[in-house]
């Protein structure tokens, strides 16, 4: 198991690294919003990774907070962007 | 041993899918097409990967699968929604579409009541 951790921790940072492009040039809000969200998913995976590979409980609490949290995030922003012109 | 093994085809098949997902991001020419992209990455990349660690913990310890289970389901349940809120948000502030888009029924309807 331990053979395979470096190669799975690469796969997540890379698809934490391609996405992290349209974060930071998305040309719209919502660009930004959608793939703040999608890399937060991937974040909650990688702390149960971790949580797996450390055997720390601690991890795996930090990673449902991580979901609910970004969960309420996105929808403050949802409310924040509706109703007003986003310039492109 | 055969869960550990199912769990890390599984990982490497969620690793897969968020890649593809990230690439779509990437790629794709609008915010509502990316969306179909990041949604690949949280369902096919997250929720496969946090079930894939479930099962290759969980052989040993019964708790850890229980947390992770939920943990996937939380994601299940929350990322559509927000998907959907932040996707509604950008139709109704309109955000410009890709010049392909041919069909958009909730701005004729939006049109048809005025």
């Amino acid at each position: 198991m331990d053979f395979f951790t470096p190669a799975i921790l690469f796969g997540f940072a890379l698809s934490l690294l391609i996405a992290s492009y349209r974060l930071v040039r998305g040309p719209t809000a919502p660009d930004r919003v959608i793939a703040g969200d999608a890399m937060a998913s991937v974040a909650v995976a990688l702390l149960v990774f971790l949580s797996f590979h450390y055997e720390e409980a601690m991890l795996l609490d930090i990673a449902l907070l991580t979901a609910l949290l970004g969960f309420i995030g996105t929808l403050t922003i949802a409310k924040y962007l509706e109703g007003r012109e986003v310039a492109d | 041993m055969v869960l550990e093994a199912v769990g890390l085809a599984l990982l490497f098949l969620g690793l897969f899918c968020a890649n593809v997902g990230a690439l779509g991001l990437v790629r794709f020419p609008d915010v509502f097409i990316r969306s179909h992209a990041a949604t690949v990455m949280s369902m096919g990349g997250a929720v496969v990967s946090i079930f894939a660690v479930a099962l290759m913990g969980g052989a040993h310890n019964p708790s850890f699968f229980v947390k992770a289970c939920l943990t996937a389901l939380i994601v299940i349940f929350t990322s559509p929604t927000g998907s959907h809120a932040i996707l509604r948000a950008a139709h109704k502030s309109r955000v410009k579409m890709w010049e392909g888009t041919f069909c958009d029924m909730l701005r004729e309807d939006e049109e048809k009541d005025g």
